[in-house]
């Protein structure tokens, strides 16, 4: 991984479109600005990393427990 | 072949899930955004569970292996709603969130049997257009493993 020092109301440019800039440095956090063109989504690290693994859970539902699915049905 | 002849030819994948599915290119969804955890996957097919509709599969026609379990999320809560941002309604080419419908995946605990739905990362879908995004809500309210049922 690339590591760089900057200060507060610095900025990293990745490509020619994306622009990050640290806005402002506090204790222990850190404020970033981003800059980036439509199709590049945005997330925070942990939640991100968090839909990943709910959607490979997901994807790996067993056809077993598909009858789950009609029990809740019929409980509505 | 004209255009509406192409879209109307059918196409056939087996599926692991299903076995053999049938579909016409109008009923191609592409993801404008790839699905965290798929990243190659941008082509999908919805297929009915159940004849109400309560249930539905997202099935990719790049990889038969692969499909999600989606529901409605207002039945099992009605006051759940997607706060779209610009940049989201922008790529599913829609003036805002009520032309899109709101889908959510199902999960069923392997060894529970606990079934959840992830309200954190709901499937936006225009069937307008058949664009769809997996949109990730940053707030603290909306669980990743909303249990429906016990």
């Amino acid at each position: 991984m690339l590591v760089l020092t900057r200060k507060s109301g610095e900025g990293i440019r990745i490509g020619n479109d994306i622009r990050i800039v640290v806005v402002e440095v506090k204790d222990n956090h850190v404020k970033i600005g981003i800059d980036a063109p439509m199709n590049h989504t945005v997330h925070r690290e942990e939640i991100y990393q968090k839909i990943l693994e709910e959607n490979i859970r997901a994807a790996g539902i067993a056809d077993d427990v598909i009858k789950r699915i009609e029990e809740i049905k019929k409980k509505k | 072949m004209n255009a509406a002849e192409e879209t109307k030819t059918a196409i056939d994948i087996n599926t692991s899930r299903f076995g053999p599915v049938s579909y016409t290119e109008d009923k191609v969804i592409s993801f404008v955004h790839p699905i965290p955890g798929f990243e190659r996957l941008k082509k999908f097919v919805l297929i009915d569970h159940d004849k109400e509709g309560r249930f539905r599969w997202l099935q990719s026609i790049e990889d038969p292996l692969v499909a999600f379990l989606l529901t409605s999320p207002n039945f099992y809560k009605p006051d759940y709603s997607v706060p779209l941002t610009r940049m989201q309604t922008d790529g599913l080419g829609s003036k805002d969130a009520g032309q899109c419908i709101t889908l959510v995946m199902v999960c069923v605990d392997q060894r529970t049997k606990q079934v959840t739905l992830n309200l954190k990362g709901p499937v936006m879908f225009n069937p307008a257009n058949m664009r769809a995004m997996q949109c990730i809500v940053d707030r603290e309210d909306f669980d990743t493993h909303h249990v429906i049922s016990q």
